[in-house]
């Protein structure tokens, strides 16, 4: 295994990881809050293709590829796919990458070819 | 200890709905917007503005500006205020404010006002802006404003109920249909199915006239005693039930309800009524999916089985099935940000007072209005629901 790309909030009091980022951990309210390690292995739930953006910057981009993905270790994500659409249940690997504008942003592979 | 089923809404009208028509681009400043609604309820009624002593402001562009100082720009003294600011559901939660407000007599009059502009640029920077969880988990991917949470929310739901983008089309078709009738429509054109395949995709699932057009607008109602509303010959609905519910069902992965379903029963033992009585749902259009979770969640039909009550029932405000969005939705009206959540009610008010300025239900004497709104992450978090009767004639 390869270290971990990826870092999550992580509450110090009950250690569970959450997203989006707090202040105050949503299981115990403690706000001992530290960003540690952590696998990014995971389930994609649900995906979809933008052909649309908000942003001048991204529209070159476009069409766009992005899922929610259950992590393994309880948390639950938006990010891009690297690599177009993939169907539920596939299994992913997300890293702290960027995106296609060169942003910091969630990005998920596929852990198994095709 | 257990609660107590909550006080009944008695001898509280709410009236007076108004609508100051949408357009794309405003000229003006929401103040404006909030403004005029404010005025036609003054000019409408024929109640005083000294009279009102009571607001509710509903809008997400009216910072700087909040409905405190929205007192002072309008001239209005006032012994009960509310910021309420819940999107979608902002109709019937605002409602519920203002009834209690009345029935524990804080306030006698209380004008209840959503309005924004959301033209072009302003809508950007709102999605910009919307929340912390907006802005960190969703928007940096793709900055595709709402059209995101909802395109994962609808595929989702397509994949594990087996709808079809005609499923789908069945209820924006039917909403053109009733917003062709409506003189404030910005859509007037009915929609053919073929129309609504063919249309280009936004967010796969999603395609063009799955999504609200935002746009600027105000919506307005009044609430009062069903004594003043009698004595000011106003036609006025009753508050048979009402619920709100947030940030329910927090562990499903992806949305598959709002919390409607939570407050189902209560509600609908509070009107000693069934889903089956309503002779109209005005429910929250953002997305057809959305409409859907509404069906079922408030018992028009099981879980899962939207698309087939879409296919099997008329959605028509004059087909004889369940009128849906009777005066159009914001699929035809377009999606004045905070108004958009007043759309329900004030056209449920119009149907049940027989008032309709487009297609008028036949006996529409009780009729079921919902809200749902905030997507934060990627869900809504608000749900809201009430029933209007008709009040005495």
């Amino acid at each position: 295994m390869t270290k971990a790309a990826l870092e999550l909030p992580h509450c110090e009091a009950c250690h569970r990881p959450h997203w989006p980022p707090r202040e105050i951990c949503p299981h115990c309210l403690g706000d001992t809050i530290v960003w540690r390690q952590a696998q990014g292995s995971g389930n994609v739930l649900t995906s979809c293709v933008l052909h649309h953006s908000l942003s001048a910057e991204l529209r070159p981009h476009l069409p766009l590829y992005v899922a929610t993905i259950k992590l393994d270790c309880g948390a639950r994500v938006v990010a891009y796919l690297a690599d177009e659409a993939q169907t539920v249940g596939t299994r992913v690997d997300v890293i702290m990458g960027s995106g296609p504008s060169g942003g910091k942003a969630l990005v998920a592979k596929p852990i198994a070819p095709r | 200890m257990t609660a107590g089923a909550p006080q009944d809404y008695a001898g509280v009208a709410v009236a007076v709905p108004v609508t100051i028509p949408s357009v794309r681009e405003s000229g003006h400043g929401v103040q404006w917007w909030l403004g005029k609604a404010l005025a036609a309820l003054v000019q409408e009624s024929g109640i005083a503005k000294d009279e009102i002593d009571g607001l509710i402001i509903a809008s997400y562009t009216l910072r700087p500006d909040n409905a405190v100082t929205m007192s002072e720009y309008f001239g209005l003294s006032l012994r009960w205020l509310d910021d309420v600011h819940m999107g979608g559901a902002t109709g019937p939660i605002a409602l519920r404010r203002a009834a209690r407000a009345v029935q524990a007599g804080d306030a006698e009059m209380v004008a209840c006002l959503a309005g924004d502009v959301l033209g072009g640029a302003a809508f950007t920077s709102l999605m910009d802006n919307y929340s912390s969880f907006s802005r960190d988990g969703m928007m940096p991917y793709g900055e595709a404003g709402p059209n995101l949470p909802f395109a994962l929310i609808t595929q989702h739901y397509m994949e594990r109920t087996g709808a079809t983008r005609e499923d789908m089309g069945q209820i924006c078709l039917a909403q053109r249909h009733n917003g062709a009738a409506q003189p404030h429509a910005l859509f007037k054109k009915p929609l053919r199915m073929d129309e609504y395949l063919a249309a280009r995709p936004v967010a796969e699932p999603l395609h063009l006239f799955d999504c609200v057009m935002p746009c600027s607008g105000a919506e307005a109602f009044l609430v009062m005693s069903e004594e003043r509303a009698k004595a000011q010959g106003l036609p006025y609905a009753r508050i048979a039930a009402a619920m709100e519910r947030h940030n329910s069902y927090s562990l499903d992965d992806v949305q598959s309800s709002g919390g409607w379903p939570l407050d189902r029963d209560a509600l609908y033992g509070a009107a000693g009524r069934g889903p089956g009585d309503m002779a109209f749902l005005q429910a929250y259009d953002d997305y057809p999916v959305i409409v859907m979770f509404q069906l079922e969640g408030l018992g028009f039909c099981a879980p899962g089985e939207a698309p087939a009550f879409v296919r099997e029932t008329a959605l028509t405000a004059d087909g004889g099935g369940l009128p849906l969005n009777t005066g159009g939705g914001q699929l035809s009206l377009g999606q004045a940000g905070a108004a958009g959540g007043f759309v329900g009610l004030t056209e449920g008010i119009r149907q049940v007072t027989g008032r309709a300025l487009g297609l008028q239900v036949a006996d529409a004497e009780m009729g079921l209005v919902s809200g749902y709104g905030t997507v934060n992450f990627d869900r809504g978090l608000c749900a809201s629901a009430v029933i209007l009767c008709a009040g005495d004639k």
